[in-house]
Order: structure tokens, then sequence, then C-alpha cells
């Protein structure tokens, strides 16, 4: 059945607030932040944006991470996105029993 | 998260101290910082916990995840599409937190700030928030609850005639013959805070120590001839000091390579098996040194030891037996100093420290015939064991066992040793808290393996406190390159934030990626944040303590005693005195009397 732009937000707000207020976000985030650590994913971003802002002349928070957003997810490992994206859709289905 | 150098970095101007110390900034900020503490703890569940509804950005209107709020009004809105920059600059507004973080960002400087003043306000909320969601703090009140040091009046007036001197540790060790080894543990025992802060504190003072060959002192002397650099000017005699004075510069920094000669002919004294110039195992010289340390130190009795050495490496494993049959599950309990991890058999890389750690902790059948459930009496095939962290420790040491014995045709003489060359990946942050029992031995998972995924929706009867208590940062890596007989060990080491390479004499300044991609035999980890047991003075502390009352008490008895003596002595003395005295009258008068009879007589013969 056809779905409007309007009801994709109007779902979306709604799922994201259930997600927030149930501690749902918070767990899946965690869980992909974990497995970014152990890939060691992390400490290579804090190494990047470290060198990133040795250089830059003006140095401020917006600068630093607009320059360093894209590298940062280009940076996510396959696999990683592929668990993360499966876990999502598997929250997202329970949401629409 | 030290605070020095905040001179040399640009002080955000708006952020006065004006705002600072107002009430209503205080409020606003920890409210908002307490509200976003309470409202997740390690992303899971709390049963009791109230639930917050999610705030909805003022702009957009969607639910926020990662709200940042206004300090002058209780706007709250998104940082992506820039809503919170535009309300500060159309309401004349300046400042914003991000909730999750604490930092404040300044609409004026247009950018985040940072203030030291800020950074003890935001620890100071999170922890009074924690601590009132933690059982293991509020039940038995087995932990202190956090406050800052705020020097007393003596301490202020102590430091303030101090000179401060450098304490850096960027100093080469020298190869006396084949003692790589020890210098790759020295440069991690050097390192380690809680041991720096313990020997630079002078608690162990080696000019005082009456020990003999005490590895305390050794150690103490490590640290001075590695961590303190005294200014020339203290070497050298009053007479030449004007000269140099006037001449060239007088501070000067000892950087050239120390030779720990001394340490190595005590351990020698002590540990016969290290003794000699062929190549030892770093791991075992490690062992070894915390032995003899801890053998040096006061303070143990049969339950704990309070040593420098137990306070920071000590912690405790716990093994849970199941038995397949009747579901009981046998716990015990085991003191541990650090924590040696398998290698994934095969070369198919991608082994991490994490991984390790949950092949540490999974369940593992046992050999059934020699084990019999103590419930129901009956040996099976369905016996397992797991293994889990029962206490943490401030400093947690890693072993990955690189060197294995393959014997070959059960005779051990044959053995082959060879160093396994897996490749292991490691974090520079590390949280225990999945490898710890609290978790294992409540996720019911026992004898089912990895049946469970934690991640649908299994709501824990327990609260873990908060996550910063299971989170460790990486301080030093010991690497060892080569084969078993010849290879060599060289190490990293973190001062602060900078990380530098140590290859015996020769230091060079690294970075954390080339630490984190070099091949590791042990790591070290220090927790980010200590607890504290409320403070008892020990029991031998307090038994001494009654002692040498006692003894005062004793020799004040005594000392009465013979002052009462003395007074005693002192009126015979007297006494006798005034009876001469009366004795001498008396001889005296009878004298007179006698001459007065004599001039009499002579008078009366006259006649």
């Amino acid at each position: 059945m056809p779905v409007g732009a309007a009801d994709v937000e109007s779902f979306h707000k709604q799922i994201k607030r259930r997600a927030i207020e149930n501690g749902d976000w918070e767990r899946l985030r965690s869980s992909f932040l974990t497995k970014m650590a152990e890939n060691g994913w992390l400490d290579e971003m804090m190494q990047k944006g470290k060198n990133v802002a040795q250089n830059m002349d003006n140095l401020r928070f917006e600068e630093l991470r607009s320059s360093l957003s894209r590298e940062v997810h280009k940076g996510i490992p396959l696999e990683i996105r592929r668990e993360v994206l499966q876990s999502i859709r598997l929250y997202l289905d329970k949401q629409f029993d | 998260m030290s605070s020095s150098g905040t001179e040399e970095h640009d002080q955000c101007p708006h952020l006065t101290t004006e705002i600072l110390e107002s009430e209503v900034f205080l409020d606003k900020y920890k409210s908002v910082i307490a509200w976003n503490a309470r409202r997740n703890f390690n992303g899971q569940s709390l049963p009791k916990r109230r639930k917050l509804a999610a705030l909805t950005c003022g702009t957009c209107k969607i639910p926020l995840h990662r709200p940042f709020l206004c300090l002058h009004c209780s706007y709250a809105g998104c940082w992506d599409g820039r809503e919170i920059s535009e309300h500060l600059k159309s309401h004349d507004h300046i400042f914003c937190v991000d909730a999750k973080s604490g930092t404040i960002f300044c609409s004026l400087c247009e950018d985040m700030v940072h203030n030291p003043t800020v950074d003890a306000l935001h620890l100071e909320a999170i922890l009074r928030v924690e601590e009132q969601y933690t059982p293991f703090q509020m039940s038995n009140k087995s932990r202190e609850p956090f406050r800052f040091w705020v020097p007393s009046e003596e301490e202020r007036a102590a430091l303030e005639n101090m000179d401060t001197i450098p304490c850096q540790a960027r100093r080469g060790l020298l190869n006396l013959g084949q003692t790589c080894f020890l210098n790759v543990v020295l440069q991690c025992f050097v390192h380690n805070p809680l041991l720096r802060n313990y020997f630079l504190g002078d608690k162990h003072n080696h000019k005082q120590c009456k020990n003999e060959d005490c590895s305390c002192c050794e150690m103490d002397k490590l640290f001075s001839a590695v961590r303190i650099q005294s200014p020339l000017y203290l070497r050298v005699p009053m007479t030449l000091l004007l000269t140099t004075l006037l001449h060239f510069q007088v501070y000067s920094s000892d950087t050239t390579p120390y030779g720990p000669s001394s340490f190595l002919s005590t351990t020698w004294r002590k540990s016969t098996s290290l003794a000699g110039y062929a190549q030892q195992d770093a791991h075992e010289f490690f062992i070894s040194t915390l032995n003899q340390m801890h053998s040096n130190c006061k303070g143990s009795t049969n339950i704990s030891c309070n040593c420098i050495i137990h306070s920071t490496f000590a912690g405790a494993l716990q093994s849970d037996v199941t038995c397949g049959k009747c579901g009981n599950v046998t716990s015990t309990v085991d003191p541990m100093l650090d924590i040696s991890l398998e290698l994934k058999e095969g070369k198919d890389g991608g082994d991490t420290l994490a991984g390790c750690l949950k092949r540490f902790t999974q369940p593992e059948k046992l050999g059934s015939k020699d084990y019999a459930c103590s419930k129901c009496g009956k040996s099976s095939n369905d016996i397992s064991k797991r293994l889990s962290i029962a206490k943490l420790p401030p400093v947690l040491s890693f072993q990955f066992k690189r060197f294995e014995h393959k014997t070959t045709n059960n005779n051990k003489s044959d053995s082959a040793a060879q160093k396994l060359h897996a490749v292991v990946r490691f974090p520079s942050t590390l949280n225990m808290l999945p490898y710890t029992s609290l978790v294992i031995s409540n996720s019911g998972g026992n004898g089912n393996g990895n049946g469970r995924n934690r991640n649908q929706a299994q709501i824990p009867a327990i609260n873990f406190g908060p996550e910063i208590m299971y989170e460790y940062d990486l301080f030093a890596v010991i690497n060892h390159e080569g084969e078993m007989n010849n290879g060599h060990y060289t190490n990293f080491a973190r001062f602060g934030d900078e990380w530098y390479r140590f290859d015996d004499d020769k230091v060079t300044v690294s970075t954390l990626g080339a630490c984190l991609k070099s091949p590791p035999y042990m790591c070290f980890y220090v927790k980010k944040h200590l607890e504290y047991k409320a403070h008892v003075t020990p029991t031998y502390v307090l038994i001494q303590k009654t002692e040498a009352v006692k003894e005062k008490e004793r020799e004040l008895q005594l000392e009465r005693e013979r002052e009462q003596e003395r007074e005693r002595a002192e009126r015979e003395r007297e006494r006798e005195k005034e009876m001469e005295i009366l004795k001498e009258a008396e001889a005296e008068a009878a004298r007179a009397q006698e001459v007065d009879k004599e001039v009499e007589d002579e008078l009366l013969a006259t006649i």
C-alpha cells in the first residue's frame, strides 16, 4: 500500500521517540560503537582527527567535524555496516507488529 | 583530563568567572548533566527507571537523540541542522551545552570552549547521580562517595615554598647483556601511574628503608634516576657555582641512558632462576618482580594485602563449575595479578584482545571422570567450567601466550618451544564489563554456550553502575620480535597523551597508531576512574598504635614512680639534715653545759 512522504515523516518521529524513550536507541548505538572500537576504527579516527587538527589554521569544532565526516563514514567496514543495518531492521520490524 | 597548560590555550573570554559562579548558570548546567546521567546506564533498561520523555527540537520538532540545551532558556535543539546555533544567534543567547559530553558551545567564539571549572562541575554532577544509582555503592557503603581534593592550610603552606621540577620518564635503559627483557618491564613499571604516584610520593624511601636486598628500594632508585632530573647547579660545588651561573644556562636534564645494574643484581640474588646473562622471559621477570616487591612490603594478612603491588595489580578470578545433571553451580574465587590469554589456533588473523577475553570467559567442558558434583553426586559428561573476573584491579596486565611447548611423542625432553606469531589487535580503551562475574554469572548462559544473544531485549535484574567503572586506558605495550631464543624485546609507553617507543637506550617519539600496530606480547591498562574504600586504619597499624599508647603509659607510670622515689629520697635527706642540725644543736648545748659545769667547778675549787 502506498505510503506518502508525510506518513514516513510521522512514522520516523514516532519510532525515534519510542526508541529513545525505551532505551533501544542507546542500546543499538552502543553495540555499534563497541564493534567499531574492537575493530580499531575508533582509534584510527582519533589519530586522523589529531592529524587534521594539527594542520588546521583556524581550528574550530564544526570545521574539524565536517572535514572528517566523509572519511569517517567511508571507513565503516562493510561487515559491521551489514550487522548494524540488520539489527536496525529487526528492531523496525517489531515496531510494526 | 589534566588542567595544566590552560594558560597556553585560548580561553573563551565570554565565559567569565562571574558567569561561572552565578547560581543560575550552575543550577542549569548541573541539572542538564544530571538529567542525562539518569537517562541511561550502559545502554540497558533499568526495571525501575522512570520513563523520561524524549526532548523535541524546538525548531524541527524531531525527537532529539543528541540534545543541545540552551543555558539561557528552555530551548533544546539539534546540532546537525544548525538549529541550536541559529537559536542562540536569534535570541542573543551565548551558551549552550551538549547534554551527553557536558561540552559548552559559545556562539560568540563560534566554537566549543573548554574550562577546567566546567570540567570539575561536570565530573561532580555525573558522579553524584551515578552514586545514587549504583547498588554496591549505596547498599553496604563499601565505596567512598567522590570528593575533590582541596589542599588544607598546612598543605597549602608547604606547597608554596616548593620548587617544581619535571618528572618525565623519557630515559633509555642500557642493555647490560641480553637484558632487554628487564628493560621493557622496568619501563612499564616506570610509566605505571599508580606506581609513579607511590614512589615519587616518597612512600618507600630507599635511604630510610632497613631491608636488605629490597626490591622496593631498587624501584625507588630507578624512579629517582629516570624521572627526577635535578638542575645541574645542585651537583656543582659552591666554589664553581658563581662561574657557571655567569657563563651558561644552568638547568640541564640528564637524558643519558641509565644502567639498572643494581636492580639486576638484586634480582639475581633473590631469584636464582633469573640469574645469568641468558635471555629471559619478560613475563616471568614481571611476575617475579611483583612477588619480590610484595615480600618487601608490610601490611599483608591472611585475608588481604594492602601493599603497593596488590593495591595496584591484584584482582580476583571466579571459576563457576556447573553440573549438567542437577544444575548446581560451585564457585571458587582466586586472586590474580595478571591475565594470560591463549591465542587463536591457525593463522587466519583477525584475532583481537576482546576475542581472546571472550574465549577466556567462555564455558568449557570438563573431563568428566575426575569430577563429581557436590550436590547430586553424579559424575557425567555434562560438566562445564566458566571463568569470569570477580574483581577488577586498578592496573590490568595481559600476557599473550606466544611461547608454546609442543611435546613430541609424549617425551617432554623432546619438546620444541616455538613462538606463535599470530597477529592480535588491541584497543586503546577497554571496557571489561562483559567479562565480569556480575554479567557472566547472571547471564544464565552457563552451559548454554553462546545460546543467548544479549541484544534481544533481555532486561537485566541488576544495575551495573556507571560504565566508567569498567573502562581502562592503555598505557604500555611490550613487543617481542624474532624467535624464541634469539628475539629482542622493545616497548611502547605513554606519558600523558604522548606515546614513546623504547628500545633499550634508544627512546623515540611515536604515536598511538604505531603502538596499536605493533605485535603485542604484554599490554598494560589502567582504570579511568578509581574507587576508594572508606578509610579504615588497618589492624596492624591499630595494634601498633595501641601498643605505642600502652608503652607511653607504662613509661609515664615509671616516670611518676621514679619521681615519687626521688621525692621520698629528697625528704629523707631533708629529715636527716634536720636531725643532724638538731643533734649538732644538742651537742652544742651539751658542750655549752659541760663548759658551764667546768667553769662552775673551777670557781668552786678556788673558794
